[in-house]
């Protein structure tokens, strides 16, 4: 029998355009803790969903306990013993945490001729599932009434309830507190110690090498390699993830900031808590980074510079003119735009064709006579953008949502390259972009600044804001804390002012 | 795997459209005169201004909103227009001393007060920000109120020929009705699919925060769209009262239930952002091409007012599956 | 259709997203598809059933 309790080979998965898996493999061995490391859309969570049998291999095969399997769904998965926990939640917020532990696989009893639900039962062994994992909850209580932090660890739960011997572990700190993170790894010792072969999908560096004996790194659906996680360090895993030495992760940049042209002054919310007395100015040409912990508000301030937030104070001033901004199109109409941080909330409007997405700010351009649009000159806008921006998809009526992030980001840079603006406020761009996508998008924005424009780029990744930016404006708690010139910036200076707080 | 997919969602998304045509076929050969020149006729001049509500619901219904008020504006333009056009000579005129007034001008002056109400709801729903559901059922009430008041609860009849002509005469073989109708189709068809406002209505339909960061003017649009359907309500009062001859307070009572039913049979989904003009057509076919079975099957009226409510309950079951499915 | 990024099934929309008919359908998301579908049989067999009863007895037969 191999030293393996499951294999993973030659998994090949394609969706329509796009290869998700390219001969991808995986070896898990009993009581390990696995790490699977990548990139978003590397294909760490395909994988996965391909040996649950939520999706459907095209190429490849599962081994389990020396014998290959084709695991037909989530229920048949658990019932042969591995159990997974999701990045993203589904819970039942109205039914009972103990319902939400067992949906699906409810204990049952025959009343007579009918099988009901087994409650007492069931609630009787989510009361044990729960003490098991130091969760000290009452199992008949609404799962609604919980925090998503303790949903999670409910969820994990779940997993563990089911006696598992394979569990796989999806971003499953990514809404806990570092106590509950504690809590979570105390559980993981557990499990190791019983013989249960873990997988661990993170992205954190410096839990994957606490807690993992060994890490497989995906890049772009490949399999790239398996290392023992002591002999590790955080650049050799970015560099493998990447597939580029740090130095090449950004492009070279041509732009030369001009004068100043975009000046912010006393920007204040009319929420207290939020950003304060701000003060900034943006060159021509010139891209700052804008860096800062978690509810710095950056993003804040900018959605108030932007007219989407009310602000009680302050000043906005372009080439020297007062701009009056109570709105987006305020904003708009007076060449600013804006690239939302969550583009699936405030970004793409889903249900809709990219050709009307990357129209949909600027159709004044394109009229008949004044009211009718021009169907022909806008599809010449959406494929002179696909070529110019390397977007890919089928075809201009394709739904915005079926593309993938990057392309969709590009589709919305598109939206607003057709009215021409000036200043350009990016918050997050390459938040859940693949990395063949993020390079694109640095490119653009390089030749955007080369071409004059002021750019404003939100960021929580370091090593982007240091790549990119001309200048660091670093926020902390609302306050504009200080500047640091690009070619000085490093992690030290610019933590310092993030955390400066009052 | 594919086929059978397909096969099943058809079903699923197409369901009553089938099940009515399956009835219809059935009570066609098992009766007389049902595919008839004269029941065709009967068929469009029902469909005409039921189209005209449900295509002025529409706009509310992909914008995430509603209009329970439609019925009700709908019996408020008809016998707004049965007061302005009752015969001269007419012993029980509502208003004695008014003039022969042409009736396209009293339709342009039914339609323009309707559109007063209609900014009523647009301005209640865009700037105060109350949910259509409410305002709407709040204008529902004040509406009847108004038609109430106005008419002092007596019923209304006695049209001058030329208004009463708008509901019987015909170009050939076509109905006035169906010619009303067929404009209607192509302005909305137009408006929806070639111009700005049809962009910034689906836009706000999909995701209306996205649509505001994008520059849309939201308030500006939901506004105009509801004071076009009530535009479209007081065109539809008028042909109403035109056909049936007479008008009271309760003309129109309970029609947008059957408008937004037939949308959302015709694939105006009530998720918003989706919905096409023929699509509100072959809804509201759905519905009269039912009424005239049961008419023929002889199906006692309350039936066939059980019938429908079973029709409407099936579709939004349909819908919340499709809904629940999705997600 | 899957995309490069992390996106698995639609994460549950916060209550604000939601118009009134939406929340009246989000109440119905604990119901496995089965019972709707069988709610929807059942009805169409009631509409059958009214259809054909209302006809029996305008026709005098009932």
């Amino acid at each position: 029998m191999s030293e393996y309790r499951l294999e993973m080979r030659g998994v090949v998965k394609t969706f329509p355009g796009v290869k998700a898996l390219d001969h991808a493999q995986l070896q898990l061995r009993p009581g390990t803790v696995h790490a699977l490391m990548g990139e978003n859309g590397a294909g760490k969570s395909t994988l996965m969903k391909c040996m649950f049998g939520i999706y459907h291999m095209d190429e490849g095969e599962v081994i389990y306990e020396g014998e290959p399997v084709e695991i037909k769904g989530p229920l048949d998965a658990l019932n042969r013993g591995i159990a997974m926990v999701h990045q993203e939640l589904q819970p039942i917020p109205e039914r009972s945490i103990g319902e939400n532990i067992y949906v699906g696989r409810y204990p049952t009893k025959k009343v007579g001729p009918i099988t009901v639900i087994d409650h007492e039962k069931m609630y009787e062994s989510a009361a044990k599932v729960l003490e098991e994992v130091h969760l000290n909850y009452d199992p008949k209580a609404k799962l609604g009434s919980l925090s998503v932090s303790q949903m999670q660890l409910v969820e994990i739960a779940k997993a563990v309830s089911a006696d598992c011997k394979v569990l796989i572990l999806d971003e499953p700190t990514s809404s806990l507190t570092a106590a509950e993170v504690e809590a979570l790894f105390t559980i993981v010792d557990e499990l190791r110690a019983k013989g249960v072969s873990i997988v661990y999908i993170s992205h954190k560096m410096d839990e994957i090498l606490r807690i993992s004996d060994e890490v497989t790194i995906m890049r772009d659906g490949q399999y790239i390699g398996t290392w023992a996680s002591k002999e590790l360090t955080t650049d050799f895993i970015i560099t493998k993830m990447v597939g580029r030495e740090l130095s090449n992760l950004y492009p070279p940049r041509e732009n030369v900031p001009g004068e100043v042209v975009f000046e912010v002054e006393d920007f204040t919310s009319i929420n207290p808590k939020s950003f304060r007395h701000a003060s900034f100015s943006v060159r021509k040409g010139e891209i700052l980074g804008v860096a800062g912990l978690v509810g710095a508000q950056r993003t804040e301030l900018m959605e108030g510079l932007f007219g989407l937030r009310c602000h009680a104070a302050g000043k906005i001033t372009y080439k020297g003119q007062e701009l009056k901004i109570n709105q987006p199109r305020d904003a708009i109409n007076n060449g600013i735009a804006m690239l939302t941080e969550d583009r699936r909330a405030t970004g793409i409007l889903g249900v809709l064709s990219i050709a009307d997405n990357v129209s949909i700010s600027s159709l004044n351009k394109y009229l008949i006579g004044g009211i009718m649009l021009d169907d022909k000159k806008i599809e010449q806008l959406v494929q002179d953008n696909v070529a110019k921006l390397s977007i890919k998809t089928p075809s201009s009526k394709t739904l915005i949502q079926s593309l993938s992030g990057g392309n969709q980001q590009k589709v919305l840079i598109s939206r607003w390259l057709a009215n021409d603006p000036d200043v350009f406020i990016l918050d997050e761009p390459t938040r859940g972009i693949d990395v063949g996508a993020k390079y694109e998008i640095y490119c653009i924005i390089a030749e955007l600044a080369k071409q004059g424009k002021s750019i404003i780029m939100i960021s929580s990744e370091m090593s982007e804001l240091i790549g990119m930016s001309d200048r660091i404006m670093v926020m902390c708690d609302g306050r504009v804390t200080g500047f640091i010139d690009g070619k000085d910036a490093n992690q030290e200076n610019i933590m310092a002012l993030a955390t400066q707080f009052e | 795997m594919e086929k059978k997919f397909d096969i099943k969602k058809f079903l699923s998304n197409n369901a009553i459209i089938i099940l009515i045509a399956i009835l219809a076929l059935a009570v066609g050969f098992s009766t007389q005169n049902f595919f008839s020149a004269n029941n065709l006729k009967n068929l469009i001049a029902n469909v005409s201004p039921r189209f005209i509500i449900a295509c002025g619901v529409s706009g509310c219904l992909i914008t995430k909103g509603t209009d329970l008020s439609a019925g009700r504006q709908v019996g408020l333009a008809a016998c707004l227009s049965a007061m302005l056009l009752q015969s001269v000579d007419y012993a029980a005129r509502m208003i004695p001393g008014l003039p022969d007034i042409p009736w396209f001008l009293a339709l342009l002056i039914v339609m323009a007060v309707m559109a007063c109400f209609g900014a009523i709801n647009g301005c209640v729903i865009a700037y105060l920000k109350v949910p259509p559901f409410i305002a709407t059922l709040g204008m529902q009430t004040i509406v009847y109120g108004l038609c109430s008041v106005i008419t002092g609860n007596q019923p209304m009849g006695g049209f001058k020929p030329s208004y009463s002509n708008v509901a019987l005469g015909a170009i050939g073989p076509i109905p006035y009705l169906a010619i009303f109708a067929l404009i209607v189709g192509l302005f909305m068809w137009f408006l929806y699919n070639k111009t700005r406002h049809g962009k910034y209505m689906y836009a706000i339909g999909g995701n209306e925060n996205a649509a505001q960061v994008a520059g849309v003017n939201v308030t500006a649009t939901l506004i105009r769209i509801y004071v076009l359907a009530a535009v479209l309500y007081g065109l539809a009062g008028f042909l109403v009262g035109a056909k049936a001859g007479g008008a009271s307070t309760a003309t129109g009572f309970g029609y947008e239930l059957e408008a937004i039913a037939a949308c959302t049979i015709g694939g105006v989904s009530t998720n918003g952002g989706v919905g096409k003009v023929p699509g509100i057509l072959v809804g509201v076919l759905v519905f009269e091409i039912l009424k005239i079975c049961l008419q023929f099957l002889r199906v006692d009226p309350a039936y066939t007012f059980i019938a429908q409510g079973l029709v409407i309950i099936v579709a939004v079951a349909l819908d919340l599956r499709k809904y629940l499915a999705k997600k | 259709m899957e995309q490069n990024d992390k996106k698995t099934p639609a994460p549950r929309r916060d209550p604000s997203q939601l118009n009134a008919i939406e929340k009246f359908y989000e109440k119905f998301r604990g119901i496995p598809l089965k019972y709707i579908d069988i709610f929807i049989i059942v009805c169409l067999v009631a509409l059958a059933a009214v259809v054909l009863i209302g006809s029996l007895k305008g026709f005098g037969v009932l």
